[in-house]
């Protein structure tokens, strides 16, 4: 994830509770793992250092201004000593951001009568026929129940994505359905509609699959499922066929998201693929 | 060798690192979480021949093998009728009449068997009957050309299924790298520690066996020719052949769940030897990369599904667990709990990923992690080494190298972290177990 998603879904969860969420933060004694100055002071040093190291990259590699093994080898120095600092800083901020998880499903659980919502009466988007198949008889309970909102949301996500990760799709897309409908507010709201599409997408239900991706793109623009969003849009209309689109949602990898390395890289190689 | 000394670097880098660091938080879930599906107990009551025409040598040692096996599936409680019923059991073993006579003591299934030499092989006449009604809950005969324990480890995964409705795992197989006069070799054996074999003659530094689903293959990674490279040992042919040879390393192959592609990490001779994780498909011979970063990925294990990977990858300073889809996309890391975390292994169940973590001694222990990262447990503990665990077939058991003053055994546990025992004859140091399918 880039930092500027990062950055924003802080501070979409930040403006969750955020009262709430201090005094729990102050009350569990976490204040020094995150807080907003933290995170901010944290993206401001990566962005420098950031910028550093792309200098010296640059400096290295067009060889312009060095001369000599010796500032060749002084310059890779540094910039292993820049990557170092910046996977460290990156190490700081990702347990920041899980500590900030924990933090919020812990507000969730602890105030599921303010979270939790009445069911709507219509899913955005009623699943196909049959999506809501078999059940094992662990998970069956849980999921026919979607009355009960005893559950909080991260005990429904974790169900609903444990039946997922075991290929039980057809489960997961009820339980991450339930989710969405009860806590709409949810900060697990997002992931659970990707997660849900996730589902769709195994089972071939590409246009279900799309429009879920749609909806985590432009219904949750904070969602740290974006860019995999578009991209995964990209491999759903390769599947429908659509050339044409495939290559726009890959472009908007690239646009959108310059620092998502993995996922450009990824891009890059599925445009080259679809220019053949 | 590079790659272990970047490694050994990192943990010493962690290890001064870990002492900044907040102390990691108390586990975060009860051990009942993970035992509930794993105390389910029949009681049996176990009979010897059927007639008295068996071989009496093997009928001893054919029973003692039921027994040990059952009792290691963790399912069955066996008990000891009183002397008034055992009489009635030697005069007629199976009879419905005598069956029914431990059906007071709560005895839900008799166990009778006879031994009997066949030719060169073995044969074995099971029965298991209903004491409620006198039925006969399974009656086959199994025949083997070669040791006894092949068919009472048949045997007892059919009375495991007629029982708990699963497929056991007596007649799966270990694999491991066993710790040879001059070097390194590769062994197999039973799922009990029984029945080693050696496999190579090598004798150089080789590790991370990894079966194929059907057991006809085992890919392991070897120094046979100065670099770690992949050989493919196909079991069925005796014969083997290298599969990935690319300058640099070649490490840490894994088959999918259907085995019609495997997962690796690859450097191929990039100058940083950062190694990359890749697919390749069997049917079209593709090799595809996954991972992007400028860091090394290793150590892929596939979901159940086959629609996700969990691998290590030190892109954030530290190895650490991240998981993917099997197209490369997705990334997002799982584990947050301390430096060094690594050795990843999804379980055939899916619900947990059993991995290296560290001690608040900094020492390797094994740790399980839910996939969603909510829930995490240290389940090994004491002053041993814990490295390199494998999932048993069924999900219940984890088999891991232990190193207790240097000397390296292969310790079996259950995944709630109890029953440790230490599985094998094998006097020398073993490595990275590998355990197959049934």
């Amino acid at each position: 994830m880039s930092i500027d998603a990062r950055n924003q879904t802080f501070l979409m969860r930040r403006n969750f509770h955020v009262g709430g969420a201090l005094l729990l933060t102050l009350t569990l004694g976490l204040s020094s793992c995150a807080s907003p100055s933290d995170v901010s002071d944290l993206r401001a040093q990566m962005d420098t250092l950031s910028t550093k190291v792309a200098k010296v990259e640059r400096e290295a590699g067009g060889g312009a201004g060095v001369s000599g093994g010796t500032q060749l080898a002084d310059l890779e120095t540094r910039l292993d000593n820049q990557k170092l600092r910046i996977a460290r800083l990156r190490d700081r901020l990702e347990r920041m951001n899980h500590r900030l998880d924990q933090l919020m499903n812990r507000i969730e659980a602890q105030t599921p009568a303010s979270g939790a919502t009445p069911p709507a009466p219509s899913a955005p988007g009623t699943p196909p026929p049959g999506t809501a198949g078999a059940k094992t008889p662990a998970t069956a309970g849980a999921a026919m129940s979607p009355q009960t909102t005893s559950e909080s949301p991260d005990m429904i996500y974790h169900q609903a994505y444990a039946d997922y990760q075991a290929g039980h799709f057809d489960i997961a897309i009820s339980e991450f359905d339930r989710l969405v409908k009860e806590y709409p507010d949810s900060h697990l709201a997002s992931s659970a509609v990707f997660w849900e599409a996730q589902s769709h997408l195994n089972l071939k239900h590409y246009k279900r699959a799309l429009a879920l991706y749609d909806a985590v793109i432009h219904k949750y623009v904070d969602s740290p499922k974006k860019a995999t969003s578009y991209y995964k849009k990209g491999q759903v209309y390769e599947k429908l066929g659509n050339k044409k689109a495939a290559v726009k949602s890959y472009k908007r990898v690239l646009e959108l998201f310059p620092l998502e390395q993995q996922l450009d890289d990824l891009s890059k190689r599925r445009l080259s693929r679809l220019d053949e | 060798m590079r790659q272990i000394f970047v490694w050994k670097a990192m943990v010493g880098l962690c290890l001064v690192g870990a002492l900044f660091l907040i102390a990691a938080p108390a586990m975060a879930i009860d051990l009942s979480v993970i035992t509930n599906e794993t105390r389910l107990s029949f009681k049996v009551v176990l009979v010897g021949s059927m007639e008295h025409k068996g071989s009496s040598f093997l009928t001893k040692k054919g029973e003692a093998l039921v027994r040990k096996d059952l009792l290691e599936t963790g399912y069955f409680e066996i008990l000891t009728p009183p002397p008034a019923i055992a009489a009635v059991f030697a005069r007629e073993p199976l009879d419905s009449v005598s069956a029914h006579s431990v059906a007071p003591l709560g005895v839900e299934g008799v166990v009778g068997m006879q031994f009997s030499l066949q030719g060169d092989g073995v044969q074995l006449h099971g029965v298991v009957r209903d004491p409620l009604n006198g039925s006969i809950l399974l009656d086959k005969i199994y025949r083997t050309p070669g040791k006894y324990s092949l068919v009472v480890h048949e045997f007892v995964d059919d009375i495991l299924y007629q029982f708990a409705g699963i497929r056991g795992v007596a007649t799966s197989r270990i694999a491991f790298i066993g710790r040879t006069r001059h070097g390194y070799d590769l062994f197999t054996m039973d799922f009990d520690g029984e029945n080693t074999r050696r496999m190579t003659f090598d004798n150089v530094l080789a590790f991370n066996p990894a079966w194929s689903h059907d057991r006809r293959h085992i890919l392991y990674v070897t120094y046979l020719h100065g670099e770690p490279q992949i050989i493919d040992y196909d079991l069925s042919a005796g014969s083997r052949h290298m599969l990935f040879a690319y300058p640099g390393l070649n490490i840490t192959p894994t088959y999918s769940p259907d085995g019609k592609r495997l997962a690796v990490a690859l450097s191929r001779g990039r100058p940083s030897q950062h190694t990359q994780i890749y697919l390749y498909t069997f049917a079209t011979k593709r090799l595809e990369r996954l991972t992007y970063s400028r860091s090394n990925s290793l150590s892929p294990t596939f979901s159940p599904s086959g629609n996700a990977l969990a691998f290590v990858s030190d892109r954030d300073g530290h190895p650490q667990i991240f998981l993917m889809d099997a197209d490369g996309s997705n990334v997002h890391r799982l584990t947050f709990d301390g430096s060094y975390n690594v050795a990843p292994a999804w379980s055939p169940r899916g619900d947990w990923i059993a991995y290296v973590c560290m001690n608040d001694m900094h020492r390797p222990k094994i740790c399980l992690i839910s996939p969603d990262g909510t829930s995490r447990i240290m389940i090994t503990h004491g002053s041993g080494r814990d490295d390199s665990p494998s999932w048993s077939p069924d999900g219940r058991f984890l088999l891991y190298s232990r190193q207790i003053r240097g000397h390296s055994k292969l310790a079996k546990i259950w995944i709630d972290g109890h029953g440790r025992e230490f599985l094998g004859q094998y006097s020398r140091s073993v490595l990275t177990p590998s355990w197959s399918a049934p």
